[in-house]
């Protein structure tokens, strides 16, 4: 039976590592001396989103106008890219929380990462509608409180105001979520340090954690109930998004596939993203022996199902359009295939679907380069996916005299080009001074699927 | 090998009950159908939806499982691959409604349809709909019966290697059952209002499918947890999976619901709104409010608490109210396509469940005590089993 056994139950964490490596290999990377490949990639990221930073504030000085959109098409750019992180954000809390319930082990060397790649999508995504608004300085008019306005209160019948209370609660889960996921290992780091400066930080974040029984079983109570609160907050938030449209009687957009179909779309682009980064994190931190083939196979098979799930949803509004017999329903899909806007679909059916196919092969889920190359195609398929929803619904609707068309002006560019650097910006800064993975949870896990030798049970 | 000797009277005792109650039932429908065809054309559909439901979710459950293999599947994995293996049988069952089928559904009639009806009639048409539904099972039957027969070489040999073959047989058979089901479900249910559509109607019923079977196995679970072979390895553990499972598809069967009459409703376009206005503006709306509460409301309540999900005496109680709630449920999609107004009941949409139940639950434990109530040599089984301990 042991050929069985050690064909189901893998080893989490390779080359045998003891309890004190675990430590000294995550902790290693951040008492080190920032490195050259750091310093460079942190300052490219800063320099793009000084960009745009630069394109933001030339913008709200100057109006909404210097963005391509128009008054056909009010939703553009901005909100494409506000939906396109929302949905990155995803992965995080599915991988912290929903994997947690279902007591999937493996989840415990990414999770870490992936929370922390969902706080800054999400505050990514968040600037977007708060700029999409022309007056910023007014956003908290979203906020319904008794007022001297009139009083003058929100739309509590609009989906967009639901975003907003999703998206910050999804927020203020997600952040008390990762940093109470952190305090252990702030703890670890704290008594590693040399610094007194990074002692008294660590110190003070780690809110006195002392190691003993009770602190972990006080954490891991927390721990559990954070990971059910988050679990249906993370199906609102997309579920809110798809509403946006879907509530509306745009063809294309009203549609009641929409709410699972964009939770599974957005699972299913985070979890690219955690791949891309994932990827790169391990090379450059060799943390191989932590995210193994086994690890980035599982994200395949997750990529698969939820890229399953988006296909299936395509081509039942594709076979709903048709059984509808309804025509402005049919023309927004011949539309989307074969209007002006065509490229883009084929683009997302493309990157979506059809690369996403490779996943069915072990050979090709183990091969990182192949896995991280695809990773990146569904990254660019899945903006592409928000784009052609929003676009060829928007240019072309119900009033042929109506019809627009949309171009993306520089500032549009530079925007969407600025939130990427604010991502890598800050994940940057996470990779410098966090433990990139939880300390305290692999050691959880280090004995899976070993012997008592440290071999393959 | 285990064999379920020390089960069969019981079994056997069971089917002799089942297939009384089947003929009484059968007997009923053909005094009904005599009475009123129409009545008699209605209640049969209904009652052959909800037990296909409960077959077809079986079958999800048998692909889902050896996709996933939790160890919650191997204790049910018996139950649906004999849930499953019914479906030939279903298929015979169907000729009743393709006998009534001017009778039930619209567009069979060419006459006097609205104009929209006809754009449909290149899909909604007798001899297209004949060749889906031999498709449908045809490809239903040779999932069911291939899983399932290599389940039991594996009993026999032990064999690794059958293992990952379900497995990889079970990817692209996931992605066949979501698309025939989802067109089976617009074939035999949404088709009953041609002129309506929706795309998130498939999805509905495959979760109601699935959480029908569910709560089917948590029955099961109920009456064969306590004997042999099953008490030897079920753990509060294995029950508890099960609970958090029943919840899940609780939650999403309201979440679906939900979402597609929010967005109908917030649209209000009259292409698609008279579905829910046919069932909620009407004397239909009491089935409404039932469902709110009794499908969703208070099950979700209920398996909040831990300590319900892992006692198999309170959690079958629950499962028992699912359902019911699920017959409920069905009615309330199914009936008002003929009754736009006011609520109908006749007494054969009980006989018409209790006849296809009595033949349906004869045919199951027919499979059931045929193979051993558990996949013991399944390697996994035991690895499973170990993580319990």
């Amino acid at each position: 039976m042991a050929e069985v056994l050690s064909l189901l139950r893998k080893p989490l964490v390779l080359d045998n590592k003891s309890y004190a490596d675990v430590t000294h290999d995550i902790a290693k990377p951040l008492e080190r001396k920032t490195s050259t490949a750091w310093w460079a990639a942190f300052i490219i990221s800063v320099g793009v989103l000084l960009i745009g930073i630069a394109a933001v504030v030339y913008q709200i000085v100057t109006g909404v106008g210097v963005w391509g959109l128009n008054n056909t098409v009010g939703w553009a750019f901005d909100i494409t890219n506000f939906v396109f992180w929302i949905g990155i954000g995803h992965a995080g809390t599915l991988i912290s929380a929903i994997l947690f319930l279902f007591r999937q082990k493996w989840r415990t060397s990414v999770n870490r990462s992936a929370e922390a790649m969902t706080i800054f999508a999400v505050m990514c995504a968040g600037i977007f509608p708060i700029i999409h608004t022309g007056r910023p300085w007014f956003a908290f008019w979203l906020v319904p409180y008794p007022n001297f306005r009139g009083p003058l209160w929100v739309n509590f019948r609009s989906p967009l105001e639901w975003d907003m209370f999703a998206i910050s609660c999804y927020f203020t889960i997600s952040l008390v979520f990762w940093y109470v996921g952190l305090i252990p290992d702030l703890a670890t780091l704290r008594d590693r340090t040399t610094s007194t400066i990074k002692q008294k930080l660590y110190g003070f974040f780690s809110l006195g954690w002392n190691g003993s029984n009770r602190t972990w079983h006080r954490y891991e109570k927390v721990y559990l109930l954070l990971a059910g609160l988050a679990t249906p907050l993370v199906v609102s938030v997309h579920t809110i998004v798809s509403w946006d449209f879907a509530t509306s009687v745009i063809p294309g957009w009203h549609t009641t596939i929409l709410p699972p179909y964009f939770v599974a779309g957005a699972v299913f682009s985070g979890f690219a993203m955690v791949l891309t980064l994932m990827l790169i994190v391990r090379k450059v931190m060799s943390l191989e022996a932590y995210i193994t083939t086994h690890h980035i196979e599982n994200m395949c098979k997750v990529i698969l199902a939820t890229g399953g799930i988006v296909g299936l949803a395509y081509a039942t509004e594709l076979f709903v359009a048709y059984y509808s017999a309804n025509g402005y329903e049919q023309f927004a899909f011949i539309n989307r295939a074969l209007g002006p806007y065509g490229w883009t679909y084929w683009m997302m059916v493309g990157c979506n679907i059809l690369a996403t196919q490779f996943f069915w092969f072990k050979k090709l889920r183990t091969n990182v380069i192949w896995v991280f190359i695809i990773s990146v195609i569904i990254n660019v398929g899945m903006w592409f996916e928000r784009f052609v929803i929003i676009m060829t619904s928007l240019t072309r609707d119900y009033l042929p005299a109506s019809w627009a068309s949309f171009t993306p002006t520089i500032i549009d560019l530079a925007t969407l080009a600025g939130s990427f650097g604010l991502f890598f910006t800050l994940f940057l800064l996470f990779a410098r001074f966090l433990p990139m993975v939880a300390i305290g949870e692999v050691k959880g896990v280090l004995n899976y699927g070993r012997n008592g030798k440290g071999g393959h049970a | 090998m285990n064999t379920n000797e020390e089960l069969l009277p019981q079994f056997n005792l069971f089917r002799q009950r089942a297939m009384m109650v089947g003929v009484v039932g059968v007997a009923a429908l053909a005094a009904g159908a005599l009475m009123s065809e129409a009545d008699f054309f209605q209640s049969y559909l209904y009652g052959y939806l909800f037990w296909m439901g409960l077959t077809l979710g079986c079958l999800g459950i048998l692909i889902l499982h050896h996709l996933v293999s939790g160890s919650w599947g191997h204790v049910v994995q018996r139950y649906v691959e004999s849930g499953a293996r019914t479906l030939p049988y279903m298929a015979l069952l169907f000729i009743p409604i393709i006998i009534g089928m001017n009778q039930l559904y619209p567009w069979t009639n060419h006459e006097g349809l609205e104009h929209v009806v006809e754009k449909k009639l290149g899909y909604l048409n007798v001899p297209f709909f004949l060749v889906r539904q031999v498709i449908y099972f045809g490809f239903w039957s040779l999932v069911a019966y291939w899983l399932s027969k290599n389940s039991r070489l594996q009993d026999q040999s032990g064999d690794v290697h059958l293992t990952r073959k379900m497995k990889i047989f079970s990817g692209p058979s996931m992605v066949f059952f979501v698309i025939t089901v989802t067109l089976a479900s617009v074939d035999w249910m949404m088709s009953l209002e041609p002129e309506w559509y929706s795309t998130m109607y498939g999805v509905g019923r495959i979760v109601g499918a699935v959480l029908t079977a569910l709560a089917f196995c948590i029955v099961l679970v109920r009456w064969l947890g306590d004997k042999k072979p099953l008490a030897d390895i079920l753990t509060t553990r294995h029950i508890h999976h099960l609970g958090n499972l029943l919840m899940a598809f609780t939650v999403l069967w309201a979440y679906i619901a939900f979402s597609e009459f929010l967005i109908i409703w917030s649209g209000n376009l009259p292409e698609d709104n008279m579905w829910h206005i046919r069932r909620m503006n009407s004397e239909w709306s009491v089935f409404a409010v039932v469902l709110i509460v009794g499908h969703f409301a208070v099950p979700f309540a209920l398996l909040l608490s831990r300590g319900l999900k892992r006692h198999i005496e309170p959690l079958s109680r629950i499962a028992v109210g699912v359902l019911v709630m699920r017959l409920v449920d069905l009615y309330w999609l199914v009936y008002p396509a003929f009754n736009n107004h006011e609520l109908h009941f006749h007494w054969l949409s009980l006989a018409a469940p209790a006849a296809i139940g009595g033949i349906w639950l004869w045919l199951f434990i027919g499979q059931l005590k045929s193979q051993p109530l558990l996949p013991l040599n399944d390697p996994r089984f035991h690895n499973g089993m170990a993580e319990q301990h």
